[in-house]
C-alpha cells in the first residue's frame, strides 16, 4: 500500500492552498506589501521617466521580499504551529518540499504579473523587450521560490529558525539578484542583450536546479 | 512468530543526563506493551523514538518496511492543522499514505466532520489522530497519554481500537494513567 509520488505532491499542494486561503494573513501580507511598493514607486517616480536599471531594481526589490515573506514561512509554520511531527508521519520529504514549492509558484507567478500589470499602468515605463523579460521573470520567480524554499527548510528544525532562514537566505538569493536585475533591466531598455540572455536563462536553470534538488538538502534535515 | 518491531539499546541523552539507556524491546502480533513512569522519565520521548520522530542518542528500531506505513502514532500533544477539518485531514492523510476511507462514527467524529481544527476540542483531537493513525492498518500502533483528554466514551474508542489492533498487530501504550494498559500483557517502567 502505498501512493504514487505526484499524488503525495498534489496532496500537499491542496493542503497549502486550504490553508493559506483560510488563513488569509500571508496571502493579505504579500499583497499589501506588494501593492504598496509599485505605488510608492509610481509616486516617486511621477511625471518622470523611469531609467531601466532603477525600474529593474525597484521591481525586483519588490519581488524578493514578496518571497522572503511568504515562501520560507511554510515550512517554518510547521515547527512553530507543532504539526511538524503530523506532517513527519505521513508524508515523505519530497512531497513536502515540492508541494511547498509548487504553492509558492503559484502565489509568486500571481504576485509578479499583478505587480507587472500595475507597474506598467502607474509608471513611466516601457517594456522593450517583451520576451526577455518573460523569461527573466519566470526564472525570478523559480529561483526565489527555490532558494527561500530551501532557506525556510534547512532552517525548519532549527531553535532559532527565522533567524537562521534569513541567514541561510543571503547567499543563496544574491547570485540571483545580480541576474534577475541584469535580464530585467536589459528588457525594459537599459543594458546589453547579449549579457541579458545569458543571465535569464541562468536564473531559470538556476530556479528549476534549486526545486529538483531540494528534496535531497530536506530529507537531510527533516528525518523521521 | 515474526517480529513487528524490534528496538535495541536505545538511550537518549540531553547534555550530560541520560534520559534512559539501554532499553530493549521486541513486540509480535497481539503484544499490549504499557509503558509507564514518572513526569519527565522519558515515556514520550521514547514513544517518539519508536515511532522514528526523533533521532535517539543511541540505539536502533526496527520495522518492516516504510514507517510511515509500518507504524500508527498518535500522542496528546501532537498538533492537527487549526485550518483543516477531520475529513481533510483524513483525506490528506490517506492521499500520502494511499489509505481508504475511514468510518468517523467509529471514531465519534461524525458530529465534527466539517469542524475546522482550531474549533475541535482537545478529546476530538486526539480521535482525529488516532484515526489517522490506523487508517493505515499499521502493524505497530503507538499511543502516547491517548486518554489524557478523553471522556468515557472517548476510552471506549481508545479501547475497541486497541482490541482491533491486537488482532493483527501490536500495540505500545505510553501513559501514567493507571486506568489505560490493564489489559496489556507486557509492561515496562522508565523509572526502575
Amino acid at each position: 500500500m502505498n501512493s504514487g509520488w505526484m499524488t503525495e505532491v498534489l496532496a500537499v499542494l491542496r493542503k497549502e492552498a486550504r490553508v493559506d486561503v483560510r488563513d488569509l494573513g500571508s496571502l493579505l501580507t504579500v499583497a499589501l506589501f506588494s501593492g504598496v511598493t509599485i505605488f510608492a514607486i509610481s509616486v516617486a517616480s511621477f511625471n518622470q521617466q523611469l531609467k531601466g536599471g532603477i525600474a529593474a531594481g525597484l521591481l525586483w526589490v519588490a519581488l524578493l521580499f514578496a518571497a522572503v515573506i511568504g515562501q520560507p514561512r511554510r515550512f517554518l509554520t510547521e515547527e512553530d504551529q507543532g504539526t511538524s511531527d503530523l506532517l513527519r508521519l505521513l508524508a515523505r520529504p519530497h512531497a513536502i518540499f515540492w508541494g511547498k514549492c509548487l504553492m509558492g509558484i503559484l502565489e509568486m507567478a500571481v504576485t509578479a504579473v499583478a505587480m507587472t500589470l500595475f507597474f506598467f499602468l502607474l509608471t513611466s515605463a516601457t517594456l522593450k523587450d517583451p520576451g526577455l523579460y518573460a523569461l527573466g521573470l519566470t526564472g525570478s520567480v523559480l529561483a526565489l521560490v527555490g532558494a527561500t524554499s530551501i532557506s525556510g527548510a534547512l532552517a525548519a528544525s532549527a531553535r532559532n529558525r527565522s533567524t537562521l532562514a534569513a541567514a541561510v537566505a543571503l547567499p543563496l538569493l544574491v547570485p540571483i539578484i545580480f541576474f534577475g536585475i541584469a535580464s530585467l533591466r536589459t528588457s525594459l531598455g537599459e543594458g546589453l542583450p547579449e549579457n541579458a540572455w545569458p543571465a535569464a536563462w541562468g536564473l531559470l536553470g538556476y530556479g528549476i536546479a534549486s526545486i529538483i534538488t531540494g528534496p535531497w538538502i530536506f530529507s537531510a534535515v527533516w528525518r523521521r | 512468530m515474526a517480529n513487528l518491531i524490534e528496538a535495541e539499546n536505545l538511550g537518549k541523552r540531553y547534555g550530560s543526563r541520560w534520559l534512559f539507556r539501554r532499553v530493549s524491546l521486541s513486540l509480535t502480533a497481539g503484544d499490549f506493551l504499557v509503558i509507564r513512569g514518572a513526569n519527565g522519565s522519558g515515556k514520550s520521548t521514547l514513544a517518539r523514538g519508536l515511532a522514528h520522530l526523533i533521532e535517539l542518542t543511541e540505539g536502533k528500531v526496527r520495522v518492516d518496511g516504510d514507517p510511515r506505513l509500518a507504524i500508527g502514532y498518535a500522542a496528546l500533544d501532537m498538533a492537527v492543522y487549526p485550518h483543516l477539518t477531520p475529513v481533510e485531514h483524513l483525506e490528506m492523510a490517506a492521499e500520502l499514505r494511499g489509505a481508504g476511507s475511514v468510518d468517523l462514527d467509529r471514531f465519534g467524529l461524525e458530529s465534527c466532520r466539517n469542524t475546522r481544527g482550531q474549533g475541535l476540542s482537545t478529546g476530538q483531537r486526539m480521535r482525529l489522530k488516532i484515526a489517522m493513525a490506523v487508517q493505515v492498518n499499521p502493524p505497530v500502533l503507538i499511543l502516547d497519554e491517548p486518554g489524557a483528554s478523553l471522556d468515557d466514551a472517548g476510552r471506549a474508542v481508545v479501547e475497541e481500537v486497541v482490541r482491533t489492533q491486537r488482532q493483527s498487530g501490536c500495540v505500545v501504550v505510553a501513559t501514567n494513567d493507571p486506568r489505560e494498559g490493564v489489559e496489556a500483557n507486557l509492561e515496562f517502567r522508565l523509572d526502575d
